[in-house]
């Protein structure tokens, strides 16, 4: 869908906000304007999801994720597990993200950290609040990411951040 | 055809100045992408999150990645505001459309 049309913004400073938003006459109603709205089209989707299979199917957590892939340029997803059977044949527990739609998948486990993925694991509270408190200020925060981040490979942020977490 | 890689590899498609989707917030969002984007230093990206963001773009906004965001929301929910966003926001580092 190249755009969409919409009445109710029109008057707002949202209109304002946006340059490429263009407002026409409804040619269904003389006399009326309509705003045109158009599709976002990312370069990348970046989206984290339970499981792929070797295809490249994706068992994802969320409906908005096959949207996003689908509006997307190219398509980034890591994932929990990769698994040796075919998704398309059975996406219990998720919404299935066709592999045509997918173009890269890295295999992450603890990928969302510190948010939470469950049914595998919950938001780890103390990492929160140690990222918050470090991002009071910018030194602060530049130092958590030197710390967590930067120069660190993920499979070494993943043994620094689960050496004291639940298992998975 | 879809290929599975490392996340060193996946990280080459990242440049400066793309627009990103992002999906998740505080939950279930692929912050190990994340994590790649800050150590490779990437800059002036614009995100859009779906469908509302979270630490995955207060991390970006944090380290610099960030000039827009498209957003109705960018909060830590009930952990409270984002703290790297909040900050850029007020010194005026960082502009917000919200097409939603």
């Amino acid at each position: 869908m190249p755009f969409i049309p919409s009445r109710g913004v029109i008057g707002t400073d949202l209109v304002n906000l946006h340059p490429n938003w263009k407002i026409i006459e409804d040619p269904y109603n003389e006399g009326h304007d309509i705003l045109l709205v158009p599709a976002i089209r990312p370069d990348i989707a970046m989206i984290h999801a339970f499981k792929a299979d070797q295809n490249g199917n994706v068992l994802a957590p969320g409906y908005e994720d096959r949207m996003v892939a689908q509006a997307s340029d190219k398509v980034l997803v890591t994932v929990e597990e990769i698994v040796d059977y075919d998704l398309s044949e059975d996406a219990r527990g998720g919404h299935l993200i066709p592999w045509p739609f997918v173009s890269l998948v890295i295999h992450t486990p603890r990928g969302s950290h510190p948010g939470g993925m469950k049914p595998y694991y919950e938001a780890d509270n103390d990492h929160f609040g140690r990222y918050m408190e470090s991002s009071k200020t910018a030194d602060g925060f530049n130092a958590y990411l030197n710390e967590f981040v930067r120069g660190h490979t993920e499979d070494e942020y993943r043994e620094m951040v689960t050496r004291v977490a639940v298992p998975a | 055809m879809t290929r599975i890689v490392s996340i060193e590899e996946a990280g080459n498609r990242f440049k400066d100045g793309m627009l990103i989707a992002t999906t998740g917030g505080n939950e279930r969002s692929s912050m190990a992408l994340t994590r790649e984007i800050v150590r490779r230093g990437i800059k002036d990206l614009t995100l859009v999150f779906t469908p509302a963001g979270g630490i995955q773009g207060d991390m970006l906004i944090g380290a610099g990645a960030v000039k827009a965001i498209d957003t109705g929301s960018l909060t830590f929910g009930e952990r409270g505001f984002a703290p790297n966003y909040r900050r850029v926001a007020k010194e005026g580092g960082i502009a917000a459309l919200d097409s939603t």
